[in-house]
């Protein structure tokens, strides 16, 4: 199955057998890319498996309403999105995000929790520069990674993020500065240590 | 920083991956509800023939004593003598309760907040309402008897608006309110959920059409009308979120400081849009004030260039001024070119274009088909570049045994490119930019690159490249 046969599919009498082909059709081809995407966003992997199932889940029961001149890749990313952010603004999520603040907590292993200082010195001098672009606000660390490790157009973006091109345009802008700042400087501090 | 881009790519792509077990647990918690569906289903095939008896004996017995149905809200049910009977019987318990989502020409629309046993959401148009009720009021409605029809029509015996406590800048009525303006695609409009998360200060607020195949729009406003998020797409002009928004914005201006008018909500026409508003007491106003207050909301929006004021019985329309429309530079509205972006944003579009799937023999990892090139790339190059970039780089069919259709990369040497940290030169003309690189290589010989950019659309992107041969 193709993403033209989906488009073409009547979604008004999909059958389960239909709806499992376009789930699997999805998981199989955007599984990873929209798992990375919820990784940026709630920035813990065991988070971002729950939140990726939560997704597809969605994506299985809500596929009629995909619209068929949205492109399936971009109405995927729009759910990861929302879900990403469902989750950040859970009450539980905040409280445990307030308790890690407070106790800085030890047992916490995943490495996306834990601050560049406590990653162990082999640590990749990248995968600390990556977690810095994840410290920056969300609206530049959105479009940073849409559009440098997403690979997605201005226009995709400004439909996926349901904004204006000019709007993307302008936060890519000063997204950049800030990453060219995290690269040039963040990066000869970190690498002399790595 | 090119360089370390890739690098980056490359670390974030191996963070993380959808792994088969992912993909299991996706499967069996889509399994999970259903197997507890179908237990029931079995005693059910019992149960409701008998329910359906017992209830149809139930409603003969109701009948012949002249009693209580309990089912006012839905049409079509029981003798009009009936339903008087109820209300009576029932005085504190209202008929109806919902949401007021339409107004007009002296009568109300209400529709309940939940599915009656019909699966429909109650609603009535009510006429010769007395109190002064508001689009997005909770109300209580006692009526005596109802049309027939869907929605149903009569007039309310007696009407509580239920105000609502809020201490918000935006209050609950005034965000259902502003939503209902702006949703213009569904005709029985149904508040199916109105929350007040205090976590994050904004009203949450589902809002669909009382038809089955209606749409479903969820709206976040925040409490000071600073902000909207919502899945509605909105308007040619505006988007869902920035209509809401404006409509808050205006109904601020009006609510705040001319209390003798009513905001209706605006309308969009092309790049202009016009604000209906009513002088209820014919009070004069200073109109003056007003146009000058709304112009400071209005044009915040960089694609309204015009807005009129329609106060019912006149007009008056205002122009942005060129010196503040920042949008227009220059002679006819075209900006400036950035140079290093037009050329980034191509250098991106080609890699993007040409990208293969890892172990998937040159499988482009973006497109299946050239449309979707086309779509995604427009708004860097024009068509007529993608066509040259596809037929030169890109094949239709699999290259390898097994025929599976898509699209791949042909195994060929890239374009040559200007290399935009090396010096380059940028000429003007009429409609087009000239960007001109000296380039001696062995793939390319010794040549003059130039990329033409042009004006297409509101954007300027890269339209044509020519070489000329320097030895």
């Amino acid at each position: 199955m193709s993403v033209s046969e989906i488009a073409a599919l009547d979604k008004t009498s999909l059958n389960e057998q239909d709806r499992l082909d376009i789930l699997d059709y999805c998981m199989q081809y955007y599984g990873s890319d929209i798992k990375r995407v919820v990784l940026s966003y709630v920035q813990n992997e065991a988070d971002a498996e729950d939140v990726t199932q939560d997704v597809f889940i969605t994506v299985y029961q809500k596929i009629d309403q995909f619209n068929q001149q949205a492109q399936l890749r971009s109405w995927l990313y729009r759910i990861a999105i929302n879900k990403s952010k469902d989750h950040l603004r859970s009450f539980k999520q905040r409280q445990q995000r307030i308790r890690d603040k407070l106790m800085q907590s030890p047992e916490k292993e995943s490495v996306e929790t834990q601050t560049p200082e406590s990653i162990s010195v082999e640590a990749d001098e990248n995968e600390i520069l990556l977690q810095q672009i994840y410290q920056l606000p969300e609206k530049y660390k959105e479009v940073i990674v849409f559009y440098y490790f997403e690979q997605l157009s201005i226009l995709e973006i400004a439909q996926v993020l349901e904004m204006k091109t000019n709007t993307v345009k302008a936060r890519l802008k000063r997204g950049r500065d800030r990453l060219r700042t995290i690269i040039e400087s963040g990066g000869e501090q970190r690498g002399s240590k790595a | 920083m090119d360089q370390k881009l890739k690098e980056l790519r490359e670390t974030y792509q191996s963070q993380t991956s959808f792994t088969d077990d992912d993909r299991q647990q996706v499967l069996s918690k889509i399994n999970e509800p259903k197997s507890s569906e179908k237990r029931p289903l079995f005693p059910f095939k019992v149960i409701l023939p008998l329910a359906a008896v017992l209830l149809l004996a139930f409603t003969i017995v109701v009948s012949q004593m002249g009693g209580e149905s309990g089912n006012t809200a839905s049409p079509g049910e029981g003798e009009e003598d009936n339903n008087q009977d109820v209300s009576s019987n029932n005085q504190d318990e209202p008929d109806l309760k919902g949401y007021v989502v339409a107004k007009e020409d002296g009568r109300i629309l209400v529709t309940g907040t939940e599915q009656n046993e019909y699966d429909q959401f109650p609603a009535t148009w009510f006429s010769d309402v007395k109190q002064n009720v508001e689009l997005g009021d909770y109300v209580h409605v006692g009526y005596s008897a109802l049309q027939e029809s869907y929605p149903s029509q009569g007039s309310a015996d007696h009407l509580t608006i239920v105000t609502d406590e809020s201490d918000t800048n935006v209050t609950k009525q005034e965000a259902i309110a502003s939503v209902l303006r702006t949703v213009d695609d569904i005709n029985i409009k149904v508040i199916s959920r109105i929350e007040r998360s205090s976590e994050e200060n904004d009203w949450i607020i589902e809002l669909r059409g009382a038809g089955q195949s209606d749409n479903v729009h969820n709206f976040s406003i925040a409490f000071d009308g600073s902000s909207v998020s919502t899945n509605y797409n909105g308007s040619d002009l505006l988007l869902g979120a920035q209509q809401v928004e404006l409509d808050l914005g205006i109904h601020n201006v009006i609510d705040d400081a001319f209390s003798s008018l009513h905001y209706e909500g605006f309308t969009e026409n092309d790049e202009a849009i016009t604000i209906n508003l009513t002088n209820e007491s014919n009070s004069d106003i200073d109109q003056e004030s007003l146009t000058s207050q709304l112009e400071e909301v209005v044009f915040n929006y960089d694609p309204i260039n015009e807005f009129t004021v329609n106060f019912g019985n006149g007009s008056t329309t205002v122009t942005q001024s060129q010196e503040t429309n920042e949008g227009n530079e220059g002679s006819g509205g075209v900006p400036e070119p950035d140079i290093e972006s037009v050329i980034a944003d191509y250098h991106d579009g080609i890699d993007k274009m040409t990208e293969s799937v890892e172990g998937e023999s040159h499988r482009l990892a973006h497109y299946d088909t050239k449309e979707e090139i086309v779509e995604d790339l427009s708004s860097v190059m024009s068509e007529s570049r993608i066509d040259y970039l596809f037929d030169t780089f890109i094949v239709e069919e699999d290259l390898t045994s097994d025929s599976t259709e898509g699209l791949y990369v042909r195994p060929t040497g890239g374009d040559t490119k200007i290399n935009p940290d090396n010096d380059y030169q940028v000429e003007q003309f009429e409609t087009s930019y000239h960007v001109t690189q000296e380039i001696n290589n062995e793939y390319s010989g010794h040549v003059n690159v130039i990329y033409i950019i042009t004006y297409d659309n509101n954007n300027w992107i890269l339209d044509d490249v020519q070489y000329e041969q320097l030895d």
